[in-house]
Order: C-alpha cells, then structure tokens, then sequence
C-alpha cells in the first residue's frame, strides 16, 4: 500500500495531473453544442439563408399573381397563403442547417480522434536490466524523417534482493538511430548505432527527490536518490516480417546497449582505479513494431 | 493458429529464454539501488576471528586506521599499498564512509579494493553508507553495524553513531547494545578502545544523548580512547574534558592513515603520510 501512498511533491504532480485532464476536456471535446452555426463555414450558411430569402420573395409573388387573375383579392386568404408556403420553406431550410452543423460536427470529431491518434504507441519494448529493473516494459513512439527518434516509456520490476521491498521504476527513453544497413533482400536490417539517454525514477524504498527535513537545510548530500539518469550506446538487429503474412507486428527488433548511470560516470571519472567495465553495464531488449 | 503463427510463437519464447539466460551473467545492473550483492560478504565476523585468533594473549599490538575513502579510489590503494608494505601492523581499522551515493556497486568496489589488505580490516558504518540501500548491502557485505571484538586485552567496541539518517525505530546509538557489552564484561579484558563514525556534537550525532552516551561509555574499564572519522580533518580533543580523548581520522585524500601501539604502558599515537 505504500506505493498509493502520495506524500508532497508527488500529491503536486497527482494535481498537476488532474487539472491537465480537467483542461483537455475542455479544449478538445467536440459536441453537437460546440459545432453550432456559429462554428461552421459561414458561407455555406450565409447562402442557405440567402436562398430562403430569395425563394420566400418568388413565392410571395407568384401568390400575388395568382390572385390577380382567377379570383379576388382577400388579404386574409394572402396571409395564410403565405404562411403555409413561409412555414415549408422555413422547414427546408433548418434541416439544411442541420446537415451543416452534423457536417461540422463529424469534422471535428474526425480532427479530434486523429490528434488523439498521434498518441497510439506505434512499438512495445521488453527489457532486461540497464539500471531499470530486472524487466522493464511499455509502449514507445517513433517520429522524425526516417523514424529516427524514439521515446519510450518503460515500466520496471525491480526484485527485493537484500533490501526489505520490491520496487517499481518508471523510464522515460529517448533513443537517436542515425542509420540502418539492410541485409541481403532486405528481410534483416542491422543499426550499427543507437544512443540515448534515459530517466529512471524507483518507487518504493527509502529514496528522496529532495532530502527529509531532518536533514540541515535539505541540502546534506545534494543528490536525489530516487531519480538517475543513464546514457547508452548499442546496437541492433531488426527482422522484417512479410507483409501480408498473418502477425500482429510490422517488424521485431533485438538490441543491447552498453550503460552507465551519472553516479558510476562521476566514480570513474575522477578515478583511475576503476575502469571502464567497472562503471558500465549491458542490457537487452526486444522492440515489437505495431505500425 | 497457424502453422506460422506457431512458429513465430516458438521464436520469441526461444529469444525469451535466451535472454533470460545471459541475465543470469554478472555484468547486468538491474538498478544503482538493487541491493544485488555479489561475491563476499560477512567479512566483518570473518576478520574478527582471524584478528581475534591471531593477537590471542599478546599485550603488545599495533593497528592503523583509515577513514572517509569513499570515492577516492587512487588514495585508498596508495594507503593499501604503504600498510602493506610494512609488517608491524596487525591490522586495519577503517572508519567509515566506504561509499559516496550508498550505490551498490561502489560498495562492491570498495569491499574488492580493502580485500588487497594482506592483514585483516575492519570497517564502521558511515553516514554516506546509510543513503538509499546502502545500510542493507553494508550489513550484507560487513555484518552487525554495532559490534565488539578482543584483540588481545583489549576489547574494540564499534558503533553506529550516525543518527541522523535513522529514526527512532532503530535507536542509534545503541544503548542496549552497550549495557550488554558493560554486562557481559570479560575480566580477562583490561583495555578498551571505542570506534565510532561520527563523534558527539556533530551534526549527524544525537547530541540529545551525547552526555549520556558519554556515561556509559566511561563505564567501560580501561578506556582508553575514541576514534572517529567522518570530519574529513586531523584533530585530537576532549569534547566532554573528563579525560577521554577523541582521535578524528583525516580523509583518505590528505594521505594520512594513523598508526596506534598498544602496549603494556598503554598506547602511543602516530600520524603517518604516505
């Protein structure tokens, strides 16, 4: 129950939240209410009342017309005359309108769920170790020209081991792939290089962002413990699925990286002792292309 | 499902497996903070045998003590190697703050690099060592943060003293494990020496207790002194003046480590550069 346990800045960021959600709701759902005449092409509308106005005179006098050749003239019979013939017209008119504003209506909800759709994660990845747990898992998206950056978020078990909890790690991954190498007929393609750079936050454990207030001034060790950052560099390998052929997935990618965190980069930079490989580590992972 | 929808299946759980094999290998880091302790550990209790096995009877004895080494990795091993090379010490006391961040690795680092002592060490808790996971690997790989072993007569009695970074479930210092010391007191010892990380009146102390802590350990009998570390400076006092002095062990970047003999008459305290 400790993880649903908000304390301070994480009740900040909870509210933070909420408020984003509360002002998304107001911005970006469509309603037949927010599509109102208002909202639409205002020429469409403008000429829909143009044509009644018109039709409504033409009528008007053709009614004259009629009475000034086979019958009397009664103004009582000329307005109700004209009211059947306003009513109709008028009838015609609103259920122009209303395709206008549907119209409207369904064009908005068409940019609406395609601005949403810009969110649908376009891989998963599953991977093991590099400082974010022993599994880490989640969606990803790739965007630019040639799909060469990608930012995952990942979400990470990291098992007790001697400590008294298990925790749980969020990762915000952000990967460059300058270029890919196809192989042969183009079934396997190879990336001599990938490089990133990545957040880890842990969840659960003894761990601060700012220090507890028992410390002078919250500023003894000047560090957060619960917040690391990595970079990497790796490599990959990518196998193309047909297309056509009946699975769920565009493309299925294994890499690995090679790892460091900012606090072991701080011990072996000011140390010849330790080596590279000390500070270091490595780290897999699958990458499953949805679309 | 298809023949090929069976067979990719197959692939992934087979890249699956695979991978999950070579997790199994040393060089993956699930975490700065996984508390994954690899290689030795309960070194403490196995130095104090070997310490308390090897000075059985003697009177006359000389250790030499080091302290604050976290992330001055060159310093310690120039340290190592100038106790190593001379063989009059018969061991090693190291004062605490064996980490920087308390990150796993660096303990491991740390525990590799003080292993190349040929005389057996032993280390206290730090403050730096309490951060994150640190107290849990530091018990992993040392043992008991509150111990008490016999080299010869005398009786060598380390506390935690760092008690900012507990609360009051844990009480730091620990007084019962004094009393249990004071109680259970060996005639045979006719010495005491105290070794702390951090000394009364610091900021990390409980200086609630500080008058207290005083009391029991003056009970002790044949105190002789007190040893700490974690002000990163040389400096001999007397903080409560009623005779007991205080030995601060300079960081390991001054490249001082100091030397004390104790001996029938007592002890003799040296500063030593190296």
């Amino acid at each position: 129950m400790k993880l649903l346990n908000f304390k301070g800045r994480q009740q900040k960021m909870l509210r933070l939240y909420l408020l984003c959600a509360i002002f998304l709701q107001f911005v970006h759902l469509p309603t037949p209410a927010t599509a109102s005449i208002r909202t639409c092409d205002t020429i469409s509308i403008r000429q829909i009342h143009k044509n009644y106005r018109l039709q409504l005179r033409t009528s008007k006098q053709e009614i004259k017309k009629s009475f000034s050749e086979n019958n009397p003239y009664s103004y009582a019979k000329y307005r109700s005359l004209l009211g059947e013939e306003r009513e109709k017209l008028k009838y015609g008119r609103d259920s122009l309108l209303d395709i206008a504003i549907n119209a409207k209506y369904m064009e908005n909800l068409t940019n609406y769920r395609s601005s949403w759709s810009r969110l649908i994660p376009s891989y998963s990845k599953i991977q093991i170790a590099g400082g974010i747990g022993t599994v880490a898992t989640g969606p990803g998206w790739d965007y630019g020209g040639k799909n060469q950056w990608e930012t995952d978020l990942l979400i990470g078990y990291l098992p007790k081991y001697e400590s008294q909890e298990w925790k749980i790690t969020l990762t915000l991954k952000q990967n460059y792939i300058p270029w890919s190498i196809k192989i042969g007929t183009g079934r396997f393609e190879f990336t001599p290089l990938t490089c990133g750079i990545y957040g880890c936050f842990v969840i659960g454990g003894d761990f601060w962002l700012k220090e507890p207030l028992r410390y002078p001034d919250r500023s003894y060790y000047r560090f957060p413990t619960k917040i690391r950052g990595h970079i990497f560099l790796g490599e990959r390998i990518t196998l193309n699925i047909k297309p056509g052929s009946s699975r769920a997935h565009k493309s299925i990618s294994f890499y690995y990286e090679i790892c460091t965190n900012d606090l072991a980069l701080m011990s072996i930079c000011t140390n010849k002792y330790l080596t590279f490989r000390d500070a270091t580590s490595l780290a897999f992972g699958l990458k499953f292309q949805i679309f | 499902m298809s023949l090929k929808q069976i067979i990719y299946f197959k692939i992934r759980i087979l890249a699956i497996i695979a991978i999950s094999a070579v997790c199994s290998c040393s060089a993956l880091d699930y975490h700065p903070y996984d508390a994954h302790v690899r290689g030795a550990k309960n070194l403490t209790e196995k130095n104090v045998n070997l310490i308390e096995k090897s000075l059985e009877g003697k009177k006359n004895f000389r250790f030499a003590m080091i302290s604050d080494t976290q992330r001055w990795f060159d310093e310690t091993e120039m340290a190592i190697d100038a106790i190593n090379a001379r063989d009059d010490i018969d061991f090693i006391v190291h004062g605490g703050d064996l980490s920087d961040f308390g990150i796993t690795d660096e303990f491991m680092w740390m525990r590799n690099l003080l292993c190349q002592f040929k005389k057996p060490h032993i280390t206290i808790i730090g403050n730096h060592d309490c951060i994150g996971t640190g107290k849990v690997v530091y018990e992993t790989i040392y043992g008991a943060t509150n111990y008490a072993f016999s080299a010869g007569d005398t009786r060598f009695i380390c506390l935690n003293t760092n008690a900012l970074e507990y609360d009051y479930s844990c009480p730091i210092p620990d007084f019962n494990f004094i009393g249990n010391e004071l109680d259970n007191w060996d005639p045979n010892m006719k010495k005491c020496i105290v070794l702390m990380h951090v000394k009364p009146f610091d900021d990390e102390f409980n200086n609630n207790v500080a008058r207290v802590f005083e009391a029991y350990i003056t009970r002790f009998p044949g105190l002789q002194f007190c040893i700490y570390g974690h002000n990163h400076n040389l400096a001999v006092s007397e903080p409560f003046n009623d005779g007991v002095k205080y030995y601060g062990c300079p960081n390991i970047a001054d490249r001082i480590y100091l030397l004390f003999t104790i001996n029938e008459e007592g002890y003799t305290y040296e500063v030593v550069e190296f």
